[in-house]
């Protein structure tokens, strides 16, 4: 169940919820917003994420500046994917300087998303400069987002399945220091959709 | 996003701009600050949206919402913005919002409605705390506070909010059915208390019908007055009662403990009933629930919080599973704890509480897994618990607390040769800010704990050098406190400081820093290095340090004059000719005259102070007076009875150096003289003892008595040596006392500190030194 709410399966997770008996403890309309808004992110459109997630809870990017300023780094690199080279110029000028002199630990990622403009029309441009134009740079920003908002809902920022299976990893290789043993093998189920264990 | 376009004041807002407007300000401080500014009306707008006229359809009920919103992410910007939602009145709308919305108004308003309320509310409540101040100790040291009325307005506003009428509103609040409702409620509380009057009033308020049920039991006449139960009130219990709950977030029993800890703060009463043992103790006074704890835990099983007493449950929370349920917890053991001080003997429970707490409060400083923020806050308790207390300071150190901040403050600064980081993140910078700040805390008032520090980190004194140079005012003031907390030792100065570039560092802050407050932490520092055994006082005298602290002295508001007064006093303080000459040439002999007369009580006091370090020697005394021709009268003017215990103590003893040179001076004033003799009266022991001092300075050794008699000093110092038996009555000389004119002396005795002055039938005078010495003045005004 803490699966699917926090991975946003809605659906799967009101349908869980009714076969297993399990109360959700979480008010599932909230898992159709956070995904809402983590589509809108993917597919470019930072502004409605943003307005959706002020609809939801307006203190979030009121306090946490790092996630409004990384917002807004998305929608820079928007504009400069575009093509629209003069409204991201002002646009950098506008919103995203004034965040920098407010907190300096900005600067090297507003220097990295303006260093974009510079290489525009280079072919080959460095990996790093490169990267923010790559959809997990949007993938990136939509879990940073996701995770505020679940820590705002006081729900775990990351699946327990995740952790759990990171602790598992974690013993193992502290095992495997002192003993032989059989390892539960993932790559199968990641494959084919089936877990098997060795 | 852009701002709308401001309107004109005959328009309302709809609620598309509201949501524009709210949508343009989110996380932009820039566009909040330019919203106030350049639409003076914008403000009062949005907080005419709160109370629309019809609120009670879901559909109507957004533009209040949409309201609240903006006003919420308002009190996220600047200090300024605050000004403008006192002058639209934000707390009153917000209030008279509330109250419709209450379940005993006229509203039936939705969930989403009284949330977005009682979160504007506690936004624009705790920014106006913030400008009124008090500062928040769990925060560092903040923006620069601002000046002027908005201030006063603030203050005002915080009164307002405080009253019962206002309580009456919202503290029903926090049982709301909605948990986030509580939570906005539990947080104002816990940011926005700030006053022991503000929190008497909440800790003591009792609902309306609480209140009716307690006048009818009287005769009716008397005035509702809220009390205090001893369960602590309603409020307490309240608290209480959220965190004890199996089924709420961890944020609402965080919520709950932090507002538990902001009424505990320096109220002795609630305190006290927190720490209640439980009825069931065993011989050692051990509370059950701690035992029934040991002999379930083999079972994996623990105690529900809800079958446990305060005490036992706040020690639980405390090694919660989350961070933040932990730090609150700590916080509320620490106010209980400083709040409550348990007459000896203290139950054990009690006097072990400290070290658990420190090691829990040392584990999550040392955690590098923990964010920063979370060993920032961890830093601020530890700094709070220990603040001023001796013992508590002496065990952190026990508990490792000074080598866990010590190894902090080593990987928080970069090496010497490498620049502070520019981008640094604030967080890490707050981390810094903390960690020394809890330092100079634990350091502050113990030798040992100095030495301590020292021995087990050789290098702190070179990182609290870079510290200085940070480029966060916050960093800088704590690094400050170190200096001045560890240039308290004596050895510590002579040595390890005095090995250090520390004293220049010091002087180039005072000299530079923008940041007033950092500056006068600063200047405490300098006082200290400038004493006469310090290797650092010929180090500052040689840098100029005498021309700044005078210019300070001339220029500065009232603390940072009365700082750079007390460096200069410590610098006259066994200063030879030259030293002396210069400081004074520099400070100017009319300045230094003001200053004895100033009508602030403490530069007074310092003030004489210096004056009385100037004349330890007898040359001295002839510099002195042909520099000041006055002194000897403004000297009289703080042997009065109106004047403070401290100057009048520093005046006494300047006059009797005084007095070693120009005898006929003193002798030849009769009022200074009566004076004298009415300090020999004064029921302050200390003032008592510098007047016998005074008077043995001017008459042993001398034939000469006659203007002493006259002011009956004779009469005086035989009436402190008599003893007297209680109930003896008042006016009198006492028994046995005689003067040489034969009269009664009607003498008039005045009292400066408490109403138990001499008179309290107690005694006249226990020091012995002082008898002898009234013995030995006695005995040479009659000539024997």
């Amino acid at each position: 169940m803490d699966y699917l709410v926090i991975e946003g399966y809605k659906t799967a997770a009101e349908e869980f919820s009714k076969e297993a008996n399990l109360d959700p403890m979480v008010d599932l309309d909230s898992i159709e917003s956070r995904m809402s808004i983590r589509e809108a992110i993917q597919r470019g459109d930072v502004e409605e994420a943003i307005e959706k997630v002020n609809d939801l809870n307006p203190e979030i990017l009121d306090t946490n500046p790092q996630l409004y300023f990384h917002l807004q780094q998305q929608r820079l690199i928007e504009h400069i994917r575009h093509g629209r080279v003069n409204e991201a110029l002002h646009f950098a000028q506008s919103e995203l300087a004034p965040r920098g002199e407010e907190n300096p630990e900005f600067l090297h990622e507003l220097e990295r998303t303006m260093a974009l403009l510079a290489f525009d029309s280079t072919p080959d441009p460095p990996a790093a400069i490169a990267a923010l134009l790559h959809p997990s740079q949007r993938m990136r920003t939509a879990g940073e987002l996701n995770s505020a908002i679940l820590e705002s809902l006081s729900q775990g920022k990351e699946t327990k399945l995740v952790g759990l299976v990171r602790l598992l990893c974690w013993g193992e290789a502290l095992l495997e220091e002192k003993a032989d043993f059989p390892r539960v093998d993932f790559l199968p189920g990641l494959g084919t959709g089936k877990a098997k264990a060795e | 996003m852009m701002l709308p376009e401001p309107q004109s004041a005959a328009e309302t807002y709809t609620l598309e701009r509201l949501r524009t407007l709210k949508n343009a300000l989110i996380g932009n401080p820039v566009a909040k600050l330019e919203l106030v500014q350049t639409d003076p009306l914008a403000v009062h707008h949005v907080v005419n949206c709160l109370n629309s006229p019809s609120t009670n359809t879901p559909t109507s009920e957004w533009t209040p919402i949409e309201a609240s919103h903006v006003l919420s992410s308002l009190c996220f910007g600047p200090p300024e913005i605050v000004r403008a939602l006192l002058d639209a009145r934000a707390p009153e709308a917000l209030l008279h919002a509330l109250s419709i919305c209450a379940p005993s108004g006229s509203a039936n308003a939705s969930v989403a409605l009284r949330s977005a309320l009682a979160r504007a509310f506690r936004s624009v409540v705790v920014a106006i705390a913030n400008v009124a101040g008090p500062h928040n100790e769990s925060n560092g040291l903040g923006p620069f506070p601002l000046k002027g009325d908005t201030v006063v307005i603030a203050k005002r506003a915080l009164e307002l909010v405080f009253q019962l009428d206002s309580l009456d509103i919202f503290l029903p609040y926090l049982t709301d059915s909605s948990q986030g409702i509580s939570i906005s409620i539990c947080h104002l509380l816990a940011s926005s208390l700030r006053s022991s009057t503000h929190r008497r009033s909440v800790a003591n308020w009792m609902s309306p019908s609480e209140r009716a049920l307690e006048v009818k039991g009287k005769r009716g006449w008397e005035k509702p007055e809220t009390k205090s139960h001893s369960s602590g009130g309603w409020i307490a219990r309240t608290m209480m009662d959220l965190v004890k709950r199996d089924d709420i977030k961890a944020s609402m029993r965080e919520a709950a403990l932090l507002a538990l800890a902001a009424i505990a703060k320096g109220n002795h009463a609630l305190a006290s009933s927190l720490c209640l043992p439980p009825p069931e103790a065993d011989s050692e006074g051990l509370p059950f629930i701690h035992f029934a704890n040991v002999r379930l835990m083999g079972c994996g099983e623990t105690i529900p919080l809800a079958l446990q007493t305060p005490y036992a449950m706040f020690m639980d929370l405390c090694k919660a599973r989350s961070s933040f349920v932990r730090l609150a917890a700590c916080l509320c053991v620490t106010n209980v704890l400083r709040a409550s001080s348990a007459s000896p003997p203290t139950p054990r429970w009690i006097s072990e509480a400290p070290y658990t707490l420190v090691g829990v409060l040392n584990g999550m400083i040392s955690n590098e897994e923990e964010v920063p923020i979370v060993r920032a806050k961890a830093c601020f308790i530890l700094y709070q618990l220990v603040t001023d207390e001796k013992e508590l300071e002496r065990t952190a150190y026990v508990s490792g607390s000074l080598k866990a901040l010590a190894a902090l403050i080593q990987k928080l600064i970069p090496p010497a040769e490498t620049p502070w980081f520019e981008d640094e993140a604030e967080a890490m910078s707050l981390l810094l800010e903390a960690a020394l700040t809890a330092t100079a805390s634990l350091t502050l008032h113990r030798d040992d704990n100095r030495l301590a520090l020292l021995q087990d980190s050789p290098n702190i004194i070179p990182l609290i050098s870079r510290s200085l140079s940070h480029t966060r005012p916050g960093v800088r003031y704590a690094a400050c406190q170190c200096v001045r907390a560890l240039s308290r030792s004596v050895s510590v100065l002579r040595t390890n400081i005095g090995d250090s570039k520390l004293a220049e560092v010091l002087f180039e802050i005072v000299k530079h820093d923008g940041d007033e407050r950092v500056v006068l932490v600063a200047l405490m520092g300098i006082a200290n290095m400038v004493n006469d055994f310090s290797p650092t006082r010929k180090i500052l005298i040689d840098s100029g340090v005498v021309r700044k602290l005078s210019e300070i002295i001339k220029t500065g508001d009232e603390e940072m004059k009365t700082n750079s007064i007390w460096a200069l006093r410590n610098a006259l303080y066994h200063s030879t000719r030259g030293e002396m000459e210069s400081i004074m040439n520099e400070l100017g002999w009319s300045e230094f005259s003001s200053l004895l007369s100033h009508p602030k009580a403490r530069i007074r006091e310092i003030s004489s102070a210096a004056v009385t370090n100037m004349m330890a020697r007898s040359d001295d005394v002839k510099f002195v007076l042909e520099s000041l021709p006055n002194v000897l009268s403004l000297l009289q003017q703080l042997v009065q009875p109106s004047i403070d215990e401290a100057a009048t103590i520093n005046a006494l003893k300047a006059i009797s150096n005084f007095s070693t040179v120009y005898r006929d001076q003193v002798i030849s004033e009769p009022s200074l003289l009566r004076a004298i003799r009415d300090s020999i009266l004064h029921s302050s022991p200390s003032v008592r003892k510098a007047a016998v001092v005074c008077v043995v300075n001017l008459v042993v050794g001398q034939t000469q008595h006659q203007e002493i008699r006259d002011a009956e000093i004779d009469v005086a110092l035989a009436g402190l040596i008599q003893s007297r038996s209680p109930g003896s009555p008042l006016g009198t000389t006492g028994a046995g006392g005689s003067s040489s004119s034969g009269n009664n002396l009607s003498v008039t005795v005045f009292n400066t500190s408490s109403t138990a002055g001499v008179f309290d039938g107690f005694g006249w005078e226990n020091d012995k030194e002082t008898k002898e010495n009234a013995r030995t003045a006695l005995q040479s005004i009659n000539g024997k």
